[in-house]
């Protein structure tokens, strides 16, 4: 039992599981992957599908990040490959914020509205980009410790009912 | 190891799937009360293990701890294996569904590698090689179940193949380093019904 305790106890060390969030906005793709311990997913694949149809794939950089001009239709899901059978999925909805400032620009369209239009999208661009690094840190900060509570609760849970049905059975 | 999901032909994923099926079902009909929290505990140490990664060059591969499944589990392995993996495919992003069966099977094909080994040795040789073995051959079985089960898929896999070959056998050689203590620590305890 100490032995497996010794085994047992590094996943707090060095557990490697793979996380990635993404935004798309005025037509700029960003994704950033990582593993569980913090490292980024250096020079990961990754492929943007749509209905399982292939949309543009390409590879994240040495920080495990891509940061492009991308033009895309939404929604898509962003699917990385952390290679060695590590792989993260994230989807990126449609965009329903821009038919609004679309609506709201158009009773405006006095003066100004191109202006507007304008600061509205860079704000909410770098808003978007700022909330996906809010999100990955407060993903790096999750630890893995929990998924792996949940994984070690589900074993117990599907063996325990297993073991109950059969004591019931025998009896 | 784990083979990623989209990475392995129909073929291979159906062939393997056929073939582990009736090993499934017979554990699961062979499998009584007593011996499920043994399955439960080495189900729940290969979900766990297996997210320690050993860095090997560009590359990295994680612990199994094979042989231990094998001794203590003989072909109930497969089921052990089985529900590790399909949470590791669901909860951490780790092998996925469909190559559940692929990666099941190259496992539990280690696992049981272990197990006859343990058998055949345990009374020929010293317990040091013995448990050495155990824990290197299961591990060098289940790389070349994954070289196959790619080089099946597609021959654009030859050097991703090639490669998991490579990159298992330091992890071959610290598994049996660690066999060797974990079977001294187990004789010592003489754990119930593991016939160390």
């Amino acid at each position: 039992m100490k032995a497996l305790i010794i085994v047992l106890f590094p996943i707090f060390i060095y557990a490697h599981s793979l996380s990635v969030t993404s935004s798309y906005e005025n037509k700029e793709l960003f994704i950033e992957s990582f593993f569980g311990d913090g490292n980024p997913c250096k020079g990961c694949n990754f492929v943007v599908k749509k209905d399982e149809k292939e949309l543009y794939k390409g590879s994240l950089d040495n920080e495990g990040v891509f940061e492009e001009e991308v033009i895309l239709e939404t929604p898509f899901d962003v699917h990385v490959d952390g290679g060695m059978g590590h792989w993260a999925d994230v989807s990126i909805e449609g965009n329903e914020m821009d038919e609004e400032s679309d609506i709201t620009n158009n009773l405006n369209t006095t003066m100004n509205s191109i202006d507007e239009t304008k600061i509205r999208q860079i704000i909410r661009s770098e808003l978007n980009k700022q909330n996906s690094k809010i999100e990955i840190m407060i993903e790096k900060n999750k630890s893995n410790l929990e998924k792996m509570l949940m994984g070690l609760g589900y074993i117990l849970g599907i063996f325990g009912l297993w073991q109950l049905i059969l004591r019931k059975k025998e009896k | 190891m784990h083979i990623s999901e989209g990475v392995l032909s129909a073929g291979v994923i159906a062939t393997s799937s056929i073939i582990l099926a009736p090993l499934i079902l017979n554990s699961v009909r062979k499998l009584h009360a007593d011996d499920i929290s043994k399955v439960a505990l080495l189900s729940a140490l290969f979900f766990v293990v297996s997210t320690i990664h050993l860095p090997i060059g560009v590359t990295s591969v994680h612990f199994m701890m094979l042989g231990i499944i094998g001794i203590m589990l003989g072909w109930h392995s497969f089921t052990a294996l089985l529900i590790a993996l399909l949470l590791q495919a669901m909860l951490i992003g780790f092998g996925g569904i469909s190559s559940l069966s692929v990666n099941t099977l190259n496992t539990g094909i280690g696992a049981l590698t272990g197990f006859y080994l343990f058998k055949l040795l345990k009374d020929r040789l010293p317990t040091a090689i013995v448990s050495f073995l155990v824990g290197f051959i299961p591990i060098l079985v289940a790389s070349v179940g994954i070289a196959v089960a790619l080089l099946f898929s597609s021959d654009d896999f030859l050097i991703v193949a090639q490669t998991a070959l490579l990159a298992h056998l330091p992890l071959a050689f610290v598994e049996g380093i660690m066999m060797v203590f974990l079977f001294k620590t187990l004789q010592k305890y003489q754990i119930k019904g593991l016939n160390i």
